[in-house]
């Protein structure tokens, strides 16, 4: 990292640089929770974000995430975690009310840089109509950053990620591929196009898909981040359920997949492959298809699964806001893969 | 059997520096060292995509990967330098480039300018000291070569003292002027130095 030369990221940046999703579930599995009635959704789902019911019709929803830089321009990358810190209250199906800047700096480092990671979050908080309220630096090595959000919801209106029906239609709002397009700019091959649109994708902020959806009939709800589509998908499913994808539905970033194909492909995704094993199963040979369903992304789209005769317009709906939505495939009952790609 | 020392790199250098690797050297074997079970998880789909034969053998922590190529052609070369060339710096001593006749060593160190502005992947940044900075005080196409060379992002620097020796400040066409300790800094950070 050299942030002298107003290059900011490292070589893990994003969501590439969460902890593997099989060595966290082994960690939490083995911590106590204490038992109230009011926390409605805590770690032992798997979902994106805790909702702690303080009334009858008021829920808190609360979140949070920070990561390293994935792009050179503080601005933008501080647009870039902002979005994707929000993203967990926009899965909850929650509005987001107030935010905490998260900063971990190296005290020698020039402030310029950390003032316009500030700028770039606060931005994004001004944007999804919320407030930056704090937050708590540290002196540290490398720098990251993030928020922590409050969001508020009705309890009975929480969008869990776990509460697909057999029949639902899968809506994916962005396009996949911005963590190898990322990996591809590591090495200095990615294309300014395509770093254009991972850039445009990751700073768009998930807020416009929650608000439609409340629309339709919506039975989970879940952000595409660190863990690829595949693991997310997997969370949205339970022991009854199971989800086919067809291959040529599924939105990606056109260089993305030519990069897969070159092999810029990382770390974090073959982790995630790993994590799904032998849930799932692909029946096309595509390997750049294939990469990309593991693809780790960093802010990536709302993945809802709708009722079937709800998902047309709502795709409509969507498709003003982000032109890559489209129905990826369908919900159905649990066979012998928790997913199957076609 | 080629070698490649992949320790301590993170995917996807281990897989580019093989792929650039196959694409120089051709058909063969290829001896892979990583240090890390998902890069092996990698290479193994790598050798299932492009048809090469594939084994492995674990020392300690490391993993020693061979693969078999039988058609390097489905590979190609990436343009893509481990060692980053951003970070080259490249040095003009003096006017003149090489050692031996005087005139033809300013035509050689103008022809290596325009040479450079031609580079994809230029050098990040230009230092001319002692009687290098007489370079940068003629107006000629080799200022122009060096423009371009900025508009591509590229730093040129002269040595500010050289040019108060030569009693050239004043007539300095293109560069930031610059001091010893900010030349020490560049050059002892820099991975690449070029002294044409």
């Amino acid at each position: 990292m050299n942030a002298k030369d107003g290059k900011i990221y490292c070589r893990t940046g994003g969501c590439g640089a969460k902890l593997g999703p099989a060595a966290l579930s082994s960690i939490l599995s083995k911590i106590h929770q204490k038992k109230d009635p009011n926390l409605l959704v805590g770690f032992d789902s798997s979902d994106d974000a805790a909702v702690y019911k303080l009334s009858d019709d008021i829920a808190v929803v609360q979140t949070l995430d920070f990561f390293p830089p994935m792009v050179d321009d503080p601005y933008i990358f501080g647009q870039i975690a902002a979005a994707n810190a929000l993203s967990d209250i926009y899965a909850m199906g929650a509005k987001f009310k107030s935010a905490l800047n998260i900063v971990c700096f190296p005290e020698n480092e020039d402030l310029n840089i950390l003032g316009k990671i500030i700028e770039g979050g606060s931005d994004k908080v001004a944007e999804a109509g919320g407030s930056l309220v704090g937050g708590h630096s540290i002196n540290d090595d490398s720098i990251k950053y993030g928020l922590s959000v409050t969001g508020v919801i009705n309890p009975n209106n929480i969008y869990q990620n776990n509460t697909a029906q057999p029949g639902d239609c899968l809506v994916l709002t962005k396009p996949l591929g911005v963590g190898i397009i990322m990996s591809a700019n590591n090495i200095g091959y990615a294309s300014n196009e395509a770093l254009d649109s991972a850039i445009s994708s990751m700073t768009c902020l998930n807020k416009q898909a929650s608000e439609l959806s409340h629309k339709y009939n919506v039975n989970a709800c879940t952000d595409i981040t660190g863990f690829g589509l595949i693991a997310h998908l997997i969370e949205m499913l339970n022991k009854d359920t199971a989800a086919v994808i067809d291959n040529k539905s599924i939105p990606f970033i056109k260089d993305a997949y030519d990069y897969a194909n070159e092999f810029y492909i990382t770390a974090a995704g073959q982790r995630n492959r790993n994590f799904a094993g032998n849930n799932v199963k692909f029946e096309i040979g595509d390997f750049a298809i294939q990469e990309l369903v593991f693809d780790p992304q960093t802010s990536g789209g709302l993945l809802f699964s709708v009722q079937h005769d709800h998902a047309k317009k709502f795709v409509e709906d969507l498709s003003r806001y982000y032109p890559y939505t489209a129905i990826i495939g369908h919900v159905s009952k649990m066979d012998k893969y928790k997913v199957i790609v076609k | 059997m080629i070698n490649i020392d992949a320790l301590g790199k993170q995917c996807p250098i281990p897989l580019i520096m093989t792929k650039n690797s196959i694409a120089k050297n051709g058909n063969g074997e290829y001896r892979i060292l990583v240090d890390n079970e998902i890069a092996l998880q990698n290479f193994e789909k790598m050798a299932k995509q492009y048809n090469f034969t594939y084994k492995y053998k674990k020392h300690n922590n490391n993993y020693a990967i061979t693969l078999g190529v039988e058609d390097a052609s489905v590979v190609s070369l990436h343009e893509f330098n481990e060692q980053e060339t951003s970070n080259t710096i490249v040095v003009f001593k003096s006017q003149y480039m090489g050692h031996g006749d005087e005139k033809l060593g300013t035509v050689l160190a103008k022809g290596c300018v325009y040479a450079f502005s031609q580079l994809d992947n230029p050098p990040k940044t230009i230092i001319f000291y002692n009687s290098g900075v007489k370079l940068l005080c003629e107006e000629n196409e080799f200022i122009k070569d060096l423009k371009a060379l900025q508009n591509k992002g590229v730093k040129i620097f002269a040595c500010g003292t050289c040019l108060d020796y030569y009693q050239l400040k004043n007539k300095l066409l293109i560069g930031d002027i610059t001091n010893m300790y900010d030349i020490v800094d560049m050059l002892n950070s820099s991975n690449k130095i070029i002294i044409p």
